[in-house]
């Protein structure tokens, strides 16, 4: 690493260089999809939540709705999702992943492993358990003083 | 980051990108193909750190962030050492070849 010593004896710094690298293998696994974080994420949430309104993906996911139409648009041009109206709202608009893009994630979820098991290799077994439970206690700490 | 430039379209926009800033509208005019496509290919080189946008008025506005040129580029150097030498001997090669003709030559 080119990085000052000074620079690596920052935590803060180390997470921040951490999160970068972490993010550009993502982006790098998903490109070969041709999909980017914010249609990832949208379809994330619908294999969790199928049928969720446009209003609903917006706010969890904290993508103006400006932004989130094209991406929605874009995955129902290439049948990743549907769009239809709600189950029991028929004035609602409601999101549903269609089988292909069902079958897609599933094949995604697995190249995410891949890209973390990749990741942390450096690390043993244990060691990646530790650091997952570190960094778990540090976020919920942050999110409980918000 | 090849995997980045792997795709034509997202090349023409980085090539579109190199001499200014440009809005979606003028990238679509350029790479012709539609603004889905182009929108697409220019968030993915957003969330790759590719290119950076910024507001002005209602457009927005694309540009290259040089960083992972630099790390293209760094890349490559480092292969210097593996194709420089084969450079070297091409030349020597072609300069023997050269002196053996003008040989030749005067001997007729």
């Amino acid at each position: 690493m080119e990085e000052p010593k000074e620079l690596l004896e920052s935590t803060g710094y180390l997470l921040a260089r951490l999160g970068s690298e972490s993010r550009r293998r993502f982006v790098e696994a998903l490109v070969r999809e041709e999909l980017t974080l914010g249609a990832y994420s949208v379809l994330m949430l619908l294999g969790v939540e199928q049928g969720a309104t446009q209003r609903r993906l917006g706010h969890v996911l904290g993508i103006d709705p400006r932004n989130l139409t094209p991406i929605l648009d874009d995955l129902e041009d290439r049948r990743w999702l549907t769009r239809g109206t709600h189950m029991y709202d028929r004035r609602r608009n409601a999101v549903m992943l269609t089988d292909y893009g069902r079958a897609k994630m599933t094949k995604l979820a697995r190249v995410g492993e891949r890209v973390e098991e990749d990741f942390l290799r450096p690390l043993s077994a244990r060691q990646r358990k530790q650091l997952h439970a570190l960094l778990k206690r540090l976020l919920t700490g942050h999110m409980l003083s918000q | 980051m090849f995997q980045i430039l792997a795709d034509p379209t997202r090349r023409r926009i980085v090539e579109e990108l190199k001499r200014g800033e440009r809005s979606v509208g003028q990238l679509v005019d350029v790479v012709e193909i539609g603004q889905p496509g182009v929108s697409r290919a220019l968030a993915i080189l957003e969330d790759a750190d590719f290119v950076v946008v910024r507001p002005d008025g209602r457009r927005r506005l694309y540009s290259l962030r040089p960083q992972p040129f630099r790390e293209l580029s760094e890349f490559v150097s480092a292969y210097r050492a593996i194709w420089e030498p084969r450079l070297d001997r091409l030349g020597v090669e072609l300069e023997r070849r050269r002196k053996n003709k003008d040989h030749k030559e005067k001997k007729r």
